[in-house]
């Protein structure tokens, strides 16, 4: 990863990119002996605030939600860290959850119920980690093994190869699918379910690349091909959007608006300070991430469990871990000269990403911002980092390629940045976006 | 068409200090409501996934009529709630009523509460349960009845308030409710 110079940080701040006046406070310097900001040691030194201080927790939640009015904020204001009511009060649910492997999946794919190994213990075994390792590598096993709802969706498709493979159920060299797990559900059912892996990993030359979105996993067309077979009605509109979603996007707010958004890559989130496309929540701590993914992980269970707090911080700190693939090619000097000029008063921070900015400014489709789930008026600055992999582009995923994206003729709206420059400048910084 | 609210409430029975009241034996927390359809209860299902069928689709069916297979089936999503009982070990609990507000007090109808179960921990599921207090508190959930307004478009984004009435010892306690938050979940709940 290359870090920009501070003068081109300066710079974004004194431009006004994004809304600067919402940004998150920068916190005081440490003192000496204290550890920087969003190092290891600072990550670490935050655990128990998570863990085991309700107080901590819900101011942390109160201070994360940029718009305490959105539909997504109101319901964890109502439920989240009230400690003598609400989702505090919620069974603490360790499943027995197994990967769907080679060797299960023939069943599956016969259309059996899925079984769970005699005496499978639960994905945690109690011992809180220690070092920063350590966590990381219980935040994997959540990452692939923590359900987040069974999905009969999935246990459909298993039975059908070529609709799995045309809806983006992609299987590792060794027959592993990344993203589905076999586990006990709290009812006592044993289902096929998914995981964060789902969306946010997808299978390369047989390989895992972890964090990378999974922009062939088509969601919607899965869901209208279950309702056609089995004959179940879903109303004309919402059959439209689901239609419309393609690979890759989905509708995933509270409301009913229309406003699908492009399954992210998850690089850099260490240096984002804003969470989601519409910046919903306001990342000036770790809290504030193992928040959003502890209450992801209760709502999607219809609130009936919640998961133990060691595991959605561990998942933090290993999302905080992922790195994007990395390419040899050394930036041009051409096209890094035109970045600095015309991007990185946005695309600001170490991640080449950045704060916010408001949907009116931005001119992309302004549905999501201003939507009633998630929306707080603005979108938040993405990483660049593995654009090359990005396509496609924007929130909602309207831009084929990084080409489209700068063109002076592009039909989606909005991002205007660079599609001012002639055709050779755009290439070059194309060029030296693709090595990011 | 999986239509489903979240609903969350907290209530506290409270006793009343009027004359000589009745000891409470146990408290009552509702931790969470859940809107969604009416499965008949959540039994464990023995049934395999449908497998893949590529024949024409079947006439469509009514709107929230019984589920033309398994697969569908194992699609519903049931509504239901959640509280927390802490009490004297062997006092007898029971829901004897659950009624749905709209923002303006208005009574939208009362849900049916049936097939209780209690969190166990060792096994990590609800399991059925004979609405005993335990030694210890439990989390305890009930099947609820599909409320009749779920499947209306213009009825989500709303704020309800859920009312419990539960027979402690065979005494109702009152109860305090508070506002809830009502949202939908997406299509991908993430």
């Amino acid at each position: 990863m290359r870090a920009l110079p501070a003068v081109a940080l300066a710079a974004a701040i004194a431009c006004g990119c994004g809304d600067t006046t919402t940004a998150p406070q920068l916190a005081p310097k440490p003192t000496p002996g204290e550890a920087a900001q969003w190092s290891d040691a600072w990550l670490l030194a935050q655990t128990s605030s998570y863990v085991s201080d309700a107080a901590a927790r819900r101011a942390a939640l109160e201070s994360s939600l940029a718009n305490p009015a959105n539909m997504y904020s109101r319901i964890r204001l109502a439920s989240y860290g009230l400690e003598s009511r609400g989702w505090d009060l919620l069974p603490v649910w360790n499943p027995r959850s197994i990967p769907v492997t080679a060797e299960l999946l023939p069943a599956l794919e016969r259309g059996e119920s899925p079984t769970l190994p005699a005496g499978q213990p639960p994905l945690w075994n109690g011992v809180t980690p220690s070092t920063m390792p350590e966590w990381i590598a219980l935040g994997r096993r959540v990452f692939f093994e923590y359900p987040m709802r069974a999905e009969v969706f999935m246990e459909y498709a298993l039975t059908d190869s070529e609709l799995a493979a045309a809806v983006g159920i992609q299987r590792t060299r060794d027959g592993a699918l990344p993203g589905l797990v076999v586990f006990a559900n709290v009812d006592g059912e044993t289902r096929v379910g998914i995981t964060c892996a789902i969306c946010h990993s997808t299978v390369k030359n047989g390989e895992v690349v972890v964090g990378q979105a999974r922009r062939a996993f088509d969601y919607g067309r899965l869901r209208l091909t279950f309702d056609r077979v089995h004959g179940t009605v879903r109303s004309a509109e919402e059959a439209k959007r689901m239609a419309s979603w393609g690979p890759g996007r989905a509708d995933v707010t509270e409301d009913d608006d229309e406003d699908p958004v492009a399954i992210p890559d998850l690089w850099g989130l260490r240096h984002q300070r804003w969470l989601t496309q519409a910046g919903t929540i306001r990342h000036d701590s770790p809290l504030a991430l193992a928040i959003r993914q502890e209450t992801q992980l209760t709502d999607s269970n219809h609130a009936r469990v919640r998961p133990p707090r060691e595991l959605a911080w561990a998942l933090a700190m290993f999302v905080y871990s992922l790195s994007p693939p990395t390419t040899d090619a050394a930036p041009p000097a051409q096209g890094e000269a035109l970045f600095r000029e015309h991007c990185a008063r946005c695309h600001a921070n170490a991640a080449y990403g950045g704060n916010t900015i408001a949907a009116a400014t931005i001119g992309t489709d302004p549905a999501l911002a201003t939507g009633r789930g998630r929306g707080t008026g603005k979108y938040r600055v993405p990483t660049l980092l593995d654009v090359r992999d990005g396509a496609p582009y924007l929130h909602d995923g309207s831009v084929g390629s990084l080409a489209e994206l700068l063109s002076p003729t592009r039909a989606a709206p909005g991002h205007r940045a660079g599609t001012q420059l002639v055709q050779d400048d755009r290439d070059a910084l194309i060029a030296f976006l693709e090595t990011l | 068409m999986m239509k489903h609210l979240i609903v969350i409430l907290a209530l506290s029975a409270v006793s009343c200090d009027k004359g000589t009241p009745p000891r409470a034996k146990a408290t009552v927390t509702l931790t969470s409501v859940s809107f969604a359809d009416d499965c008949g209860g959540t039994p464990p299902s023995d049934a395999p996934p449908s497998p893949a069928r590529r024949e024409a689709p079947a006439a469509a069916a009514k709107e929230r009529a019984e589920p033309l297979d398994e697969g569908a089936r194992r699609r519903c999503e049931q509504t239901s709630m959640q509280l927390v009982v802490v009490g004297d070990a062997g006092t007898e609990l029971h829901i004897k009523s659950v009624e749905v507000f709209d923002a303006d007090g208005k009574s939208l109808g009362k849900l049916s509460a049936s097939k209780p179960t209690r969190w166990n921990e060792t096994n990590a599921a609800y399991e059925p349960w004979d609405e005993k207090v335990g030694a210890a508190s439990s989390a305890v959930s009930y099947v609820l009845s599909q409320p009749s307004f779920v499947d209306q478009w213009d009825a989500r984004d709303r704020t309800y308030t859920v009312k419990v009435i539960a027979s402690v010892a065979g005494v109702d306690q009152p109860l305090k409710t508070t506002v809830l938050v009502v949202g939908r979940p997406p299509p991908v709940p993430t």
